[in-house]
């Protein structure tokens, strides 16, 4: 019993147990907090990765959209190798089992880096790729299809043919070990030019006086096709005037007859050549000029409710108290000078007076936006064109005329003399409105001129289409077409996330 | 939350010129606003994830993720906590992040002046201040989002 009272008394051998104990506490302490001081600034690193992942995807969506501006989207959908159905063009989408996405290159963008580092960085400092892909995804395995994601019907045309306008584009971030992605649909804004010369709106009043040469061609012009060729090198021949189908209400007649009724003699019906409304091959004279509903008011001002609605569209305002008019000269065509025909008191809209307009070029297409103010009087000229002015892109007045009074034939352009000529679509749309390309100039616009007439109960006497001028031509051309709808300012970003 | 507002008013189905021809566009119609109920304190966050044009107080099923998601979203600050309600997804608000001293909303039209029109809201400025605990520096940090989906014209 003593022995036993004796054992559970001595505390020898206990101190090393107890130090280890302590220590082994201490230890898991210190470990704790060192832990805890490794893993918030982990923390802070994964939100800063995070967040260059995303500009990264960012920046992306900015390249990819630049890359397909002037570009047939088309060229995209197979990938660089352009050819379908291989790896390139086989990547994932957010759809499951949808793998239609094409990696995008810059082999078919000009003057673009390629995906991946940022230029001027290292891909230490974090990459982007991006894919493209046709809204071709339709309804089915769970998905509601591709009109979920672009608001308008799924894209019959399939994986490789867009037909409306719209592609998909996904973007990746990634820097470090953070990605991120960012889906766009990019929407570019369609436009069914159907002849050389189109008046889809409810008057088509016009007037020809042949003072001069003239012409009205729908077949195909090329932008280099020199204007002594006797047939265009383009194959996507269009009718040389077409109108609205029906009759004109306040005359009685039909849209088409109404101008025919202007070509009242063979000489003047021989300047009008084109596509045959009855078989489809070249012809002249009236059986060029035909009703025809591709084109229509409501679709006209759909197009250009879009080009407003695009961020980047500068819409000039023209009123009646400072009319705008634009004259340039022979040495600086592409950039004439913003005036006023009126007094210049009431101007006060931006840019300002004085200021020279970049009108574009082939290589860099321009939107020219005027925007007139309502003249039931229908005697407002909401701009005005002078001296010597060459542009490229669409030029659209809206609600006011168009008055193109150039001059002196300073430039050769393709074999022909002119003061105003335009590679492009000149639209001139809304209420009372037309376009007059009057006495002494030498005026040519190689893609497609439409004059909309919006309202029904204009006076007689006020043309949509009037032409006094001393030589005119009027020339169909897909590629300055295509160059014109295909430009940036007529694509947008119409849905954004972040997967 | 900077994430959520980014993305704020996102729409398939884009806006609509009603008007056009006699009212030109833009500017234009949008079915909802990206932002609404907005204040000082707090903001409801909008979009079409089911793109059927209206906003729903219910869940919808997302298109890409295929999960349930709100197409409203809450955001609020009382008391030092930031909280937010994903509606028809969360019961009630969620405390995101508490022992924040400030936090105030500011929003900016396309001009980037303040405005207190919800349908001209396109950038929202945070301004935060929070402190880890008493005795502690306060920091502030402020940032400014502008609204993907409510491109300005």
């Amino acid at each position: 019993m003593m022995r036993l009272r004796a054992m559970m008394c001595d505390q020898r051998g206990l101190a090393l147990p107890l130090a280890l104990i302590s220590l082994l506490i201490l230890t898991t302490l210190v470990l704790t907090v060192l832990n805890l001081g490794a893993v918030e600034p982990q923390i802070s690193r994964n939100l800063s990765d995070t967040a260059r992942a995303r500009h990264l995807a960012e920046a992306g969506i900015e390249w990819a959209f630049d890359c397909i501006a002037n570009q047939d989207l088309d060229a995209f959908l197979a990938g660089p190798d352009n050819v379908q159905n291989t790896a390139d063009d086989q990547l994932a989408t957010s759809v499951a089992g949808q793998n239609i996405g094409a990696q995008m290159g810059n082999n078919v963008c000009v003057n673009s880096p390629a995906p991946g580092a940022l230029p001027g960085l290292t891909s230490a400092m974090g990459t982007f790729a991006v894919t493209i892909r046709n809204d071709s995804i339709a309804a089915g395995g769970g998905y509601a299809g591709d009109q979920v994601l672009t608001g308008v019907p799924v894209d019959g045309g399939g994986k490789f043919s867009d037909t409306n306008g719209i592609v998909i584009l996904t973007a990746t971030g990634t820097y470090g070990t953070a990605t991120r992605q960012i889906t766009a649909v990019i929407s570019r804004n369609a436009l069914a030019i159907n002849a050389a010369v189109t008046l889809p709106g409810f008057q088509a009043d016009t007037y020809m006086q042949t003072v001069g040469t003239q012409t009205i061609d729908g077949r195909d012009w090329m932008r280099a096709d020199d204007n002594s060729l006797s047939a265009p090198n383009g194959s996507t021949m269009r009718l040389g005037i077409a109108t609205q189908p029906g009759t004109q209400a306040n005359l009685g007649i039909t849209y088409e007859q109404n101008v025919e009724n202007a070509f009242d003699t063979v000489t003047k019906q021989d300047t009008v050549q084109g596509k045959s409304q009855v078989n489809g091959t070249a012809t002249s004279g009236f059986n060029t000029i035909s009703a025809d509903n591709t084109m229509t008011p409501s679709t006209v001002q759909s197009f250009l409710n879009k080009l407003a609605a695009n961020p980047a569209t500068r819409v000039i305002q023209s009123s009646m108290a400072c009319p705008l008019r634009l004259t340039g000269t022979v040495a600086n065509p592409n950039t004439p000078a913003l005036s006023s025909t009126g007094n210049q008191s009431g101007c006060a809209g931006n840019p300002p007076l004085g200021t020279n307009l970049y009108l574009g070029t082939p290589t860099d297409p321009k939107l020219v936006y005027f925007r007139a103010e309502l003249d039931t009087s229908s005697n407002f000229t909401g701009l005005n064109i002078t001296g010597t002015v060459k542009g490229a892109g669409i030029l659209v007045v809206e609600d006011g005329d168009l008055s193109i009074t150039t001059s002196g034939a300073g430039l050769n352009i393709s074999g022909r003399d002119v003061d105003f000529y335009w590679d492009g679509i000149v639209i001139v749309t809304g209420r009372y409105v037309g376009t007059g390309f009057r006495g002494g100039s030498n005026a040519e616009i190689r893609g497609a001129y439409v004059a909309n007439e919006t309202i029904s109960n204009e006076a007689s006497g006020y043309f949509e289409f009037l032409t006094q001028a001393n030589t005119l031509a009027l020339r169909n051309s897909s590629q300055n077409i295509n160059m014109a709808l295909r430009a940036a300012y007529n694509q947008r970003i119409i849905s954004w996330r972040e997967n | 939350m900077i994430e959520e507002i980014r993305e704020a008013g996102y729409l398939p189905a884009g806006p609509t010129c009603p008007g056009a021809p006699a009212t030109p566009c833009p500017p234009f119609n949008y079915a909802f606003s990206a932002i609404t109920n907005q204040s000082a304190t707090g903001l409801t966050i909008q979009n079409d994830w089911n793109a059927n044009n209206t906003i729903q107080t219910t869940s919808v099923v997302d298109p890409i993720s295929g999960g349930n998601r709100g197409e409203q979203v809450i955001y609020s600050f009382a008391d030092g906590q930031l909280s937010r309600r994903e509606m028809g997804v969360d019961a009630a608000p969620v405390v995101l992040a508490s022992g924040i001293i400030s936090l105030a909303f500011t929003y900016l039209d396309q001009g980037n002046a303040v405005t207190g029109t919800a349908a001209d809201i396109r950038t929202v400025t945070i301004t935060m201040t929070t402190q880890q605990s008493t005795g502690q520096p306060q920091v502030t940090m402020v940032h400014r989002v502008r609204l993907r989906n409510r491109p300005t014209s």
